[in-house]
């Protein structure tokens, strides 16, 4: 019987996930975005060499790889402007494959990133967090509301 | 009528009369600065500026044209001087009128040796064996009435300041940054004299406004994005404008950044 009860448990966790509350979806990714940004800031101040902490890129671009893993499971169903309000543009749910696509570039970018900070060529980690940050804003373009309108 | 056709020949006959080897790796930074491919090359093509990339506009859907020296399909048969006057008064070596989808009312302003570096990169390009596609756009009877009323020919107004003409030269006439981001009026004249850079929402590549839009960034912000791309909140340009900064103003001297700093503040403020 307590067996049946685990096994129930294991079937049903999933289930458990896929009800998780949309607003705390929400809260979450955006809290993944801020994390991305602050990384991304922190490397900016690097690659301006207002700060001399070349060193700390490698740090910055390994965070930035390990969240983008996380962006395409950060977008489940029931978590669009339809049910609560977010930036994320109707687009995300409806052309799927090209969001994925996106994220995947991104994931891809920067993992280059993290292979090229750790050769230790500073002008071509440089150039890998640029390409970076195109995919941050490319996706962004397509899939995320802009504020600045 | 003859006179303004006197005054096109003694301009082109300067223009032809230039003897200047353009270099080839400042006309990259010129194109990417202009972000020339955005409108010239094909989302999947592998090699740039073989055009047929589509602008879709209130006027009409126009194809980015083949600016690789392919004899049939690009400019491969054209000279310097066919180049100057199609960037500077907007007509093809045939003599027509282009469509301002191309932004010549834009490029009107440009220098002449820096024609000659562009015109130096575009003979480096790969020849793309594609023949430009027909414009779907109609009534071409329009379009001298637009020039008349639309198109001034030369460099726009400036204060008497070095900076400030070197700015507004980089970001009206060689970035042309106000064909998105500076309002139009219904027959499409951007509204540069009293509206420009305050950004739109129409046109095929509506741009936000750089007056009223960047008034919490300061002039360390704006060269940050104009370096990296990056926004103060961590988000970067994507898409054209992301193609812009890193093949472009990324590639300027600071010198340059500063001066198109300068003349967006200027405008903002006056």
């Amino acid at each position: 019987m307590r067996n049946l009860t685990l096994a129930a448990l294991v079937l049903l966790a999933p289930l458990a996930h896929a009800d998780d509350n949309a607003e705390k979806v929400r809260e979450y990714r955006h809290e993944v975005m801020e994390a991305l940004g602050a990384s991304m800031k922190m490397s900016a101040m690097i690659a301006k060499s207002e700060i001399s902490r070349a060193d700390d890129m490698k740090a910055h671009a390994n965070s930035v790889a390990h969240y983008a893993k996380l962006v395409k499971s950060l977008f489940p169903e029931g978590t669009g402007p339809d049910k609560i309000k977010t930036d994320a543009k109707p687009e995300v749910w409806s052309d799927r494959a090209g969001f994925d696509k996106a994220a995947d570039a991104f994931i891809e970018k920067s993992e280059a990133w993290v292979k090229a900070a750790e050769s230790g060529d500073a002008a071509a980690a440089m150039q890998a967090f640029g390409a970076v940050g195109k995919t941050c804003g490319g996706c962004h373009d397509d899939y995320k509301v802009d504020d600045d309108h | 009528m003859l006179g303004a056709l006197l005054l096109l020949a003694a301009a082109l006959a300067q223009v032809s009369l230039v003897d200047f080897q353009g270099d080839p790796a400042q006309g990259e930074i010129l194109a990417g600065l202009g972000g020339c491919a955005s409108c010239h090359t094909l989302d999947d093509d592998e090699v740039p500026y073989g055009g047929g990339y589509a602008v879709v506009t209130d006027f009409g859907t126009f194809y980015g044209s083949n600016l690789t020296p392919h004899p049939e399909h690009g400019l491969g048969r054209w000279t310097f001087t066919d180049f100057a006057r199609a960037m500077l008064y907007g007509r093809s070596p045939a003599g027509h009128a282009y469509w301002p989808a191309f932004p010549y009312p834009s490029f009107t302003g440009m220098d002449e040796r820096d024609l000659a570096h562009l015109w130096a990169y575009l003979q480096t390009l790969e020849p793309v064996d594609r023949a430009d596609r027909a414009h779907d756009v109609g009534g071409r009877w329009r379009l001298p009435f637009w020039r008349m009323l639309a198109f001034r020919q030369g460099p726009r107004p400036t204060p008497d300041d070095p900076v400030l003409r070197r700015g507004s030269y980089l970001v009206n006439h060689v970035g042309h940054c106000g064909e998105c981001h500076t309002p139009r009026t219904g027959i499409g004249r951007l509204r540069w004299r009293k509206h420009s850079l305050e950004g739109t929402d129409e046109g095929p590549h509506p741009g936000p406004s750089l007056t009223e839009g960047l008034s919490d960034w300061d002039d360390d912000d704006l060269d940050t994005f104009l370096v990296l791309g990056m926004e103060p909140d961590g988000d970067f340009a994507g898409g054209g404008m992301g193609s812009i900064v890193s093949e472009g103003t990324a590639k300027l001297t600071p010198e340059d950044r500063a001066a198109m700093i300068a003349w967006i503040r200027y405008v903002s403020e006056r």
